[in-house]
Parts: C-alpha cells; structure tokens; sequence
C-alpha cells in the first residue's frame, strides 16, 4: 500500500529570496491536489522539491523514497532530434514499448506526427507529447505543471478525459493557475501564497 | 526508400558546390605551373604534370601500397587510441572535479610540448616502428579530451532532470542525450585530430626514419634531391588525410541518423 507523501516545516531559499518558508502539505495517497495561486509563490519549487529535483534546505519530506515519479514539466523538456513515439519510449520499461502509440493516439498524435522529430511538431503537439511520457508508464507519483498550456480548446476534452483515466489511483500534484482543471479531476485544491 | 529524382537531385547539388572548389583548385595548379615554368629547375621545383607522372609510377608499384598501407595502420592505431583515451578521459573528468584537476595540467603540457621533442624522447624510449603510432597518440589525445568534454558539459541540464525523474536507465541515457550531445564536438575534434595526427605521425616517420613507411620515402626523397617524389609523397598524405577525414565524418553522420531514428 502506498503511503501519503508530506512535506513538513519546509524551507526553501535560492540566493536571498525565501521561496518557501514553514511550508506543509500532506498528499494523500492515491489522490489529486491542486495548488494554485500567483506566479512566485513556490508551486513549482514544491513540484521540485516531490521530484527529488531540489532538496529542502530546512524540513522533511516523506512518501516519495523508492517510489517511481512522472512528471510534465512546465516546459515540456523533450529530445528534439527523436520522434514522439521515441521520447515515449525513453522512459517506459522494454515490455511497454508497444504502447507509446496507444498513448499518443490518445493525445491525439498519430501517424506521421508520431514518427517526425519532435522538433518540428508544434507547440501543442509537444505538450502532447510531454503529456503521453508523463502518463504513459505507472509511476506512483505524478507532476502535472500546467498540462495543458498550448493545447486548443477543440482538443483539451479528449486530453482531460486520458489525463483523469491515467492518474487514477496515483498520488498526483497538479499546478495550475485555472480552477475548472483542478473541479476536473477531481482534485482537491490547496490556495498557495 | 530513395527514388531516382531524390538521387538526382542530390547529385546535381553535390556537383554544384563542388564546382567552385575544383575552380579554386585549377587556380592554384595553374599558378603552380607558373612558378615551375618560371624557376625552370625541376629537381628544384617540380611541375604539376612531373608530379602526377611520379604519382603514376609509384602508384603501378607492389611497394607503394605496401608503404601506404603501413603509414595508414600506424597513425590509424595512434587516433583511435587517443579517441579511446579521449573519451575515457573525458567522461572520468565530467564525472570528478578531481580528476580534471589531475589530468588539466598532464592534458595542458601535452598541448603545448612540440610535436619533435616527442619524437626524440620516443625513439629514446621505443623503436621507430611505433613512432608513428604513439606521436599520432599524443598530438591527438588533448583535443578528444577537450571536444568531448565540451560536448558532455554542453548536455542539456534539463533533459538530465527528465532522466532523473523518470529513472531512466543510464544505456538508454547515454543513446538518447548524451551522445547527440556529444557528437557534434566529436566531429570537430575528428576533423582536427585527423590531420594532426597524420601530419605528426608522418614528421615522425621522417625524423625516425621508419622503415617502410611514407615518412622514409619523404626521406629518401630529400637525401636524393627528388622533388616530384617529395610532392607526390605528399599528395599522397594529403589523399589519405582527407579519405580518413570522410570516413569518419559519414560514420558520425550515419550515427547522429541512427540515434535520430529514435530508442529503439
């Protein structure tokens, strides 16, 4: 059974700026929380912070040793020079290889998008991309900064309903400046700043 | 698959910008001509056409590629040592401040120490048939160290963030980020280290005198006043230089293809 993930008394600075101070929050397990709030208040420094990608200078954070992480980043982070399916694959077990066209057909990527470098997809189709890496493996733990930033409203439905069908039952962090994409997963929402 | 026009169509690209450096070249031939006419000395200066009527005649012979062949094993020994070494090097450096710190000054003195004093200390230390090799070695193993090293530390930090995150497995890391990353840099220390190590490793030869080697070849030339053997020789350098040059160059192209293709 996977447990909550908690961030307790957290302090985090870069040079003199104090991003987070005393800062707590309890994920529950198998859940979706929100954070909102204005640009600088830290949401991405916490989103770090779960990821192991920057360490607290004061605090603790339990819940996420040895559990397996995903994330789409704020900025996609993609290999330009490999195709979709290929950046997909990068991070799934051997055996899940065969699904990464499954998944970025349900982002809505197929055919020849799926095999052209991602450099020369659009911004939309690259958070796509980023979205199906995310999501397509069965990390316990799972970022979402802003998914679905540069995705048309035509296309943003179909991408909800893959993104809520994936993170089911899996700890998940969704930062987002907009309140009807936290109600849409469900998620419970925790106001920063 | 590729169609005939896609085939045609590069063709006649490659022949366009091919075009002005074969002018370029009829140039400086003409202009050689001219200074041979002008001099009227060929065991002083030999004409273009002396030289390509030498190139002729060594070219029929069993003891030319026997000589060629010797040269081109030797340096060729010497690069992909140093590209070993390089990259090793390289990826022990990126990894341990303190290792860079140990090797900046061996790497640094490398550099700047001329290419004869390597060449004496060798025949001091070994025997003239692995001059050529080991001088090749040296010229060559600063810039793999520095070009890779470059390319490690030019990865892009937020793509080592994804891998982290996603516990990507370190072989598949090194496919998809760390070798595209690192294989523009390569190529350009190839294309350094390739002539260096030909000049050097043929310097070598000469100053050592290497038995069957083009190096001894260019000895005998000057000790017998032969010019346009001297100028054929060194076609022949030139020849093979730039052959390395594009094999290695289409290796590193077809690898950036392949890794292109995508984790497969």
């Amino acid at each position: 059974m996977i447990g909550d993930v908690t961030l307790r008394c957290i302090r985090k600075q870069f040079g003199d700026t104090v991003v987070l101070d005393d800062f707590g929050l309890t994920l529950a397990a198998g859940t979706v929380t929100a954070l909102c709030g204005p640009n600088g208040v830290g949401k991405t420094t916490v989103a770090r912070l779960i990821l192991g990608l920057d360490a607290p200078d004061e605090g603790t954070i339990t819940g996420v040793e040895g559990r397996t992480r995903a994330a789409v980043f704020q900025d996609n982070r993609l290999c330009a020079h490999l195709s979709a399916e290929a950046n997909v694959r990068l991070v799934l077990d051997r055996s899940k290889w065969d699904a990464a066209a499954h998944h970025l057909h349900r982002v809505g990527l197929g055919g020849e998008a799926r095999r052209a470098p991602v450099g020369t997809l659009s911004g939309g189709q690259r958070r796509r991309v980023a979205i199906a890496r995310a999501l397509a493996g069965s990390a316990d733990v799972v970022v979402l900064d802003e998914p679905y930033a540069g995705i048309d409203a035509e296309g943003k439905p179909a991408i909800v309903d893959y993104v809520r069908e994936r993170i089911l039952g899996r700890t998940t962090v969704l930062i987002t400046h907009d309140p009807a994409d936290a109600a849409s997963l469900g998620a419970s929402v925790v106001r920063m700043g | 698959m590729t169609s005939t026009s896609a085939v045609s169509t590069r063709s006649a690209k490659a022949a366009r910008s091919a075009g002005p450096i074969v002018l370029a070249a009829a140039v400086w031939i003409a202009v050689w001509q001219l200074a041979a006419a002008a001099v009227g000395h060929g065991f002083l200066l030999a004409s273009p056409g002396q030289v390509l009527v030498r190139l002729l005649e060594l070219v029929t012979t069993g003891g030319f590629w026997a000589t060629v062949a010797t040269t081109l094993v030797k340096i060729a020994w010497g690069f992909v040592a140093a590209v070993v070494v390089g990259a090793a090097s390289a990826a022990c450096a990126a990894r341990s401040r303190t290792f860079e710190l140990l090797t900046a000054p061996l790497i640094s003195t490398i550099r700047a120490v001329p290419v004869v004093s390597f060449i004496i200390l060798v025949l001091l230390w070994a025997d003239a048939s692995t001059l050529a090799s080991i001088t090749a070695f040296l010229m060559v193993l600063p810039v793999m160290h520095s070009g890779i090293l470059a390319g490690i530390r030019s990865r892009d930090s937020l793509l080592l963030e994804v891998v982290a995150v996603f516990a990507v497995p370190p072989l598949r890391r090194v496919g998809a980020i760390d070798v595209p990353a690192v294989l523009p840099f390569f190529a350009a220390a190839c294309h350094i280290g390739i002539g260096l190590a030909w000049k050097a490793g043929v310097a070598a030869e000469v100053i050592g005198v290497a038995r069957g080697s083009i190096g001894e070849q260019l000895y005998q030339a000057k000790i017998f006043l032969e010019p346009a053997d001297v100028f054929a020789w060194t076609a022949v350098i030139v020849a093979l230089s730039m052959a390395c040059e594009a094999v290695v160059q289409r290796g590193i192209r077809r690898a950036q293809r392949t890794l292109a293709g995508g984790v497969a």
